[in-house]
C-alpha cells in the first residue's frame, strides 16, 4: 500500500504540531483528574501511523508504559487509537505494543453521521465516551445537502459523540478538533453560512467580539453575502473559526451542554504546509440547559473568541 | 445370493484408496493450543526467509497480528499454494530456502492453524520486484459445517472460502502480514492475561507472573529464578509465548548456561545464531526459554552425537545435583529442522522407569535430528511414530547415552554432592558447638525438663530428670559432643572437629 498524506504530514512533525500536541497532553491531563469510570478510555484518538499525540500524553506521563515500552497493563484501557489503514495499524502497533486499536474509520465508530444508526457493541460505546476525543482530521468542513439543508457531516458526528456522553452516568468531556483551514463551500452554501452568521451577529456581544476579531473588511463580505471560497487563506480560516464553534453551540444548547472553547487557533498555510484550523471545546452538562436554555448559550457563546488565536511557525501561541 | 455377497472361491484384488475426508479428518483440530497455532504460522514466516517476525496480541486479543519481513507471496503463488491442501508445493524446487535454511513446511497445512483461533484470516502480502499487493481474507466458516456440505464433484472437501483483491505496493517491499479476527472466546481468555490489578490476584488466587512488557533481560532473570516449579506458574498469556518460544529457530538467552559448560554446546548456539531469525510477541523479544541455574551445586554438559543407518543426531544433556526447574525443561527435547518437536518429554523417549528414576529429573536434554527422523513424525508436527525404524534407531542410541549421562550423575554429582553436603553439616555443627561453648553452663527449668521426660520414655525418668536439671560444666559439655562427633563423623572430619573445638575452648 502506498504511503498515506496524512502519515507523511504526521512524519513531518512541524512546531505548530508539536505545540498542539503539547496543548492535547494538557487537555488529557486535566480529564485524567475527573476521570472516574477506568473502564470508558481517557483518550480516544485518530493518531495516524506515527502515533505522535500517544507519544506526548507517554512522555508527560499520562499514559505509563513497560520497560519494553508497551503499554502498561494498568493504561491499557486509557488511549484508544482509530485508524483503518492495515499498514498504520501495524506502525503503531510496534511503535505501542499493546496499545488498544479501532480498526475502521472513525465515522463507523459512530455508524456514520446520520442520527438512525448507533454503535451497537458495548465495546464501541465505551470509546465514544472518552473523556477526550481527538479528531485530528486531514480534511475540510465538508457540507452536504439534505433536503434543501446544508449539513456539516463532521459536526454531526459530534454530536452523536455528545448523545453517547449524555447516557448515564453522565460524562463531561473535551474535544480536540483540527480541519483544514479552506472552505470549500460552494457560492449558495457560502451564502447561507454567512446569513446564518448575520443572523446571529443580532446577538450584540456576539457580533462586537466577532467584528473585532475579523476586522471591518472581513465582517462586511460575510454581511455582502460574498463567496467565503474566494477569500484569502487567513480569511478563510477565520470564517472557520468563528463559525464550526458558534455552529456546536447552536447544535447543542438546547440539549442540555453548555461548551466552553477553551481555543480557537489556525495556523499553516505558508511553506507548503496547508493552513489548519483547531478547537479544544470543553462539553459541559449543565442542569440548567433544560430551563433556560438561552442562558447557557449566551455564556457558551462568549467563550468563542476568548482564546481566538493562532500558532506561529515557530510553534509560538499568539491568542 | 445377495448383491453384497461374493462366491465362494472367487479371487479379489484392488486398491486401497484415501478418501478426501481422510485428509480433511487429519487436517482439522491438530492445533491443541493458541501457542501450537501461532508457532505454525511463525515457522511459515521463516519458511519465507524472514528474518524478523513481530506478533501483536495485547490488550486484549480481540485481533491478532503476524507480521514478517519475508519473500511473501504473489497474488499466483497464493492461489497455487492454497487451492489444494496436502498438494503442497512447499519444498518441490529445493528442500532448502533461498537464503540456505531447511524448509519446515512439508505438506502445507500451516495455516489451516489459523482456524483453531479465529474465524477469519487475512493476508496482506507483497513480494520484492512485485508491485502487486494481494489483500485477501480467508473465512473459516465453512470448516464449521459438516463434511458432506462441504464436499464438491471431484470429491476435494472446501476448507475454508477466501476473496480478494490486488492493490499496488512499491516493488521494493516484501513482507507477509497476518490478521486474525474473529478470535474465539476461549483463546482470548487465554491470551488476554487477567487483570493485575484484580483482586484475585491480590488475593493469590489467580497466577501473577506474566512476561508482559519485560525486557529480553529480565525474561531471562524470571526464568532464572529458582522459585518457578513450572510453566503453570505464569499466567497463560506467558505460558503460551514460552511454548511458542521453545518451538521456533530463535537464539538462546545470553546467560542460559553458566559459563563452565557454555564451551560444549557453543556449536548449538552458534548454528542457532546464523539462523538469523527473531521473533517478538508484543514487544517480548523471544528466546529459547531454556535457561539453567545450578546455583552452587556441581553440575556436567555431556556432548551427544549419533551417526546410524537411518538418522544421525548432535545435541547436549545437561545434569544438575537437583531437580531441573521449571520443571517443563525436564526431559530430552528432540528438533528437525530446527523446530521443536512436542515438548521436552520427561520418559527420555520411554527409558526404563527402574533406571536412574531419581537422576532423571536432574536432565535436560535436546538433540538436533536429521531430516531421516521426519519419516517417523505424525502430521501433528509434536509426535514421533514409535514403531518407525528412524525412530527406534534414535531411541536406542538416546537410552544408551543417557544411561551413561545417569552413571555419571551418580558417580560425579551424587557423591561429590554427599561429600559436600557432610562437608556442610559438619561445618555447621561446629559453628554450633562455638556458640554452645560461649556459654558456660546452663539449666533447663523443672517444666522444660517434665517434658523431655515424658517425651524420653525408654529410659528410667529418675535418672533423666537428675541429668537434664544437673548445672553442665563445659568440660562435661566439650565430653559430649566429641562423643557424638565421633560416633557421626568420618575419622577425619571428627579428627578436624575436635582440633577446632579443642582450639576454641582453649582461647
Amino acid at each position: 500500500m502506498m504511503p498515506r498524506q496524512i502519515d507523511e504530514a504526521m512524519f513531518e512533525d512541524r512546531h505548530e504540531k508539536i505545540s498542539m500536541r503539547k496543548i492535547w497532553a494538557k487537555v488529557a491531563e486535566r480529564e485524567s483528574l475527573e476521570h472516574n469510570i477506568p473502564e470508558e478510555p481517557l483518550f480516544l484518538t485518530l493518531s495516524g501511523a506515527e502515533g505522535r499525540d500517544i507519544e506526548e500524553l507517554i512522555q508527560q506521563g499520562i499514559i505509563s508504559t513497560e520497560e519494553n515500552l508497551a503499554i502498561s497493563e494498568e493504561d491499557k484501557d486509557k488511549v484508544v487509537a482509530v485508524e483503518n489503514s492495515f499498514t498504520a495499524v501495524l506502525r503503531l502497533q510496534k511503535k505501542f505494543p499493546g496499545l488498544k486499536i479501532y480498526e475502521h474509520d472513525y465515522k463507523n465508530l459512530v455508524r456514520g453521521p446520520g442520527p438512525l444508526r448507533w454503535p451497537d457493541s458495548e465495546e464501541e460505546k465505551r470509546y465514544c465516551r472518552a473523556k477526550v476525543i481527538n479528531l485530528d482530521l486531514n480534511e475540510p468542513l465538508k457540507p452536504i445537502d439534505n433536503g434543501g439543508n446544508t449539513e456539516f457531516p463532521i459536526l454531526q458526528i459530534v454530536e452523536k459523540f455528545c448523545r453517547l456522553h449524555e447516557q448515564d452516568p453522565k460524562i463531561d468531556w473535551s474535544l480536540c478538533l483540527t480541519l483544514h483551514g479552506e472552505i470549500i463551500w460552494a457560492p449558495d452554501v457560502s451564502s447561507s453560512i454567512s446569513k446564518f452568521l448575520i443572523e446571529n451577529f443580532k446577538d450584540d456581544d456576539f457580533r462586537n467580539a466577532c467584528t473585532t476579531f475579523l476586522g471591518d473588511s472581513l465582517s462586511q463580505s460575510i454581511y455582502d453575502l460574498a463567496d467565503l471560497a474566494s477569500l484569502s487563506n487567513e480569511d478563510q480560516q477565520k470564517i472557520l473559526m468563528v463559525f464550526v464553534p458558534k455552529k456546536l453551540s447552536h447544535m447543542h444548547h438546547n440539549k442540555g451542554w453548555k461548551l466552553e472553547v477553551e481555543k480557537n487557533l489556525r495556523y499553516g498555510g505558508h511553506d507548503s504546509f496547508a493552513p489548519m484550523v483547531t478547537w479544544i471545546i470543553k462539553f459541559k452538562w449543565d442542569s440548567r440547559a433544560s430551563s433556560t436554555p438561552d442562558l447557557v448559550y449566551r455564556e457558551s457563546l462568549n467563550s468563542i473568541l476568548d482564546q481566538a488565536g493562532k500558532i506561529n511557525s515557530s510553534g509560538i501561541l499568539d491568542c | 445370493m445377495g448383491d453384497d455377497q461374493i462366491e465362494n472361491n472367487t479371487e479379489i484384488k484392488g486398491a486401497i484408496k484415501v478418501a478426501s475426508k481422510i485428509v480433511d479428518y487429519l487436517s482439522s483440530g491438530l492445533y491443541e493450543s493458541p501457542a501450537s497455532c501461532l508457532k505454525e504460522l511463525v515457522n511459515n514466516a521463516y519458511d519465507a526467509d524472514a528474518n524478523r517476525v513481530e506478533i501483536f496480541i495485547k490488550p486484549d486479543a480481540d485481533r491478532i497480528i503476524i507480521s514478517d519481513n519475508g519473500t511473501g507471496l504473489t497474488p499466483k503463488e497464493f492461489v497455487r499454494h492454497f487451492s489444494l491442501i496436502s498438494e503442497s508445493h512447499k519444498r518441490d524446487e529445493s528442500e532448502s530456502t533461498e537464503s540456505g535454511r531447511p524448509k519446515i513446511g512439508k505438506i502445507g497445512i500451516g495455516f489451516i492453524a489459523a482456524n483453531e483461533i479465529c474465524n477469519v484470516m487475512e493476508i496482506h502480502s507483497t513480494k520484492q520486484g512485485s508491485s502487486e499487493l494481494l489483500i485477501v481474507s480467508i473465512n473459516f466458516d465453512k470448516m464449521r459445517l459438516d463434511v458432506s456440505d462441504r464436499i464438491d464433484e471431484d470429491k476435494k472437501i472446501t476448507k475454508a472460502d477466501y476473496e480478494g483483491r490486488v492493490e499496488e505496493a512499491p516493488e521494493t517491499d516484501h513482507y507477509t502480514i497476518v490478521f486474525l479476527k474473529g478470535i474465539k472466546d476461549s483463546v482470548k481468555e487465554i491470551l488476554a492475561s487477567p487483570n493485575l490489578s484484580s483482586p484475585e490476584i491480590r488475593e493469590g488466587s489467580l497466577k501473577a507472573i506474566t512476561l508482559y512488557g519485560k525486557s529480553c533481560e529480565s525474561v531471562e532473570k524470571v526464568l532464572q529464578g529458582t522459585s518457578i516449579r513450572s510453566w503453570d506458574d505464569f499466567d497463560l498469556y506467558s505460558e503460551s509465548i514460552l511454548q511458542v518460544a521453545l518451538n521456533i529457530p530463535v537464539s538462546y538467552h545470553k546467560n542460559w548456561l553458566p559459563i563452565p559448560y557454555k564451551q560444549l554446546v557453543k556449536k548449538f548456539v552458534a548454528d542457532t545464531k546464523k539462523l538469523n531469525f527473531s521473533v517478538s510477541i508484543d514487544g517480548i523479544e523471544l528466546r529459547k526459554p531454556i535457561v539453567f541455574s545450578p546455583g552452587e551445586t556441581p553440575a556436567f554438559v555431556s556432548q551427544f552425537s549419533y551417526k546410524g543407518e537411518y538418522v544421525s543426531a548432535n545435541g547436549y544433556f545437561y545434569a544438575q545435583n537437583r531437580a531441573i526447574k521449571p520443571q517443563n525443561l525436564n526431559g530430552i527435547l528432540i528438533r528437525i529442522r530446527n523446530v521443536a518437536i512436542g515438548t521436552y518429554d520427561p520418559t527420555f523417549l520411554d527409558f526404563p522407569s527402574t533406571i536412574g528414576s531419581l537422576y532423571k529429573k536432574w536432565i535436560s536434554a535436546e538433540v538436533w535430528a536429521s531430516d531421516g527422523l521426519e519419516n517417523a513424525m505424525n502430521i501433528d508436527r509434536k509426535t514421533l511414530r514409535v514403531a518407525q525404524a528412524e525412530y527406534v534407531e534414535l531411541q536406542e542410541a538416546i537410552h544408551k547415552h543417557l544411561k551413561g549421562v545417569i552413571k555419571r550423575v551418580g558417580e560425579e554429582i551424587y557423591q561429590k554432592g554427599r561429600v559436600e553436603r557432610k562437608h556442610v553439616n559438619a561445618t555447621k555443627a561446629i559453628e554450633d558447638l562455638h556458640k554452645l561453648s560461649e556459654i558456660k553452663s546452663t539449666t533447663f527449668d523443672r517444666s522444660a525438663a517434665k517434658k523431655l521426660i515424658t517425651a524420653w520414655d525408654k529410659v528410667d525418668s529418675s535418672k533423666v530428670e537428675t541429668l537434664i536439671l544437673k548445672k553442665y560444666s563445659v568440660t562435661e559439655v566439650y565430653e559430649a559432643v566429641i562423643g557424638v562427633a565421633e560416633e557421626v563423623l568420618t575419622p577425619g572430619q571428627a579428627r578436624r572437629f575436635i582440633e577446632a573445638l579443642t582450639k576454641r575452648l582453649s582461647e
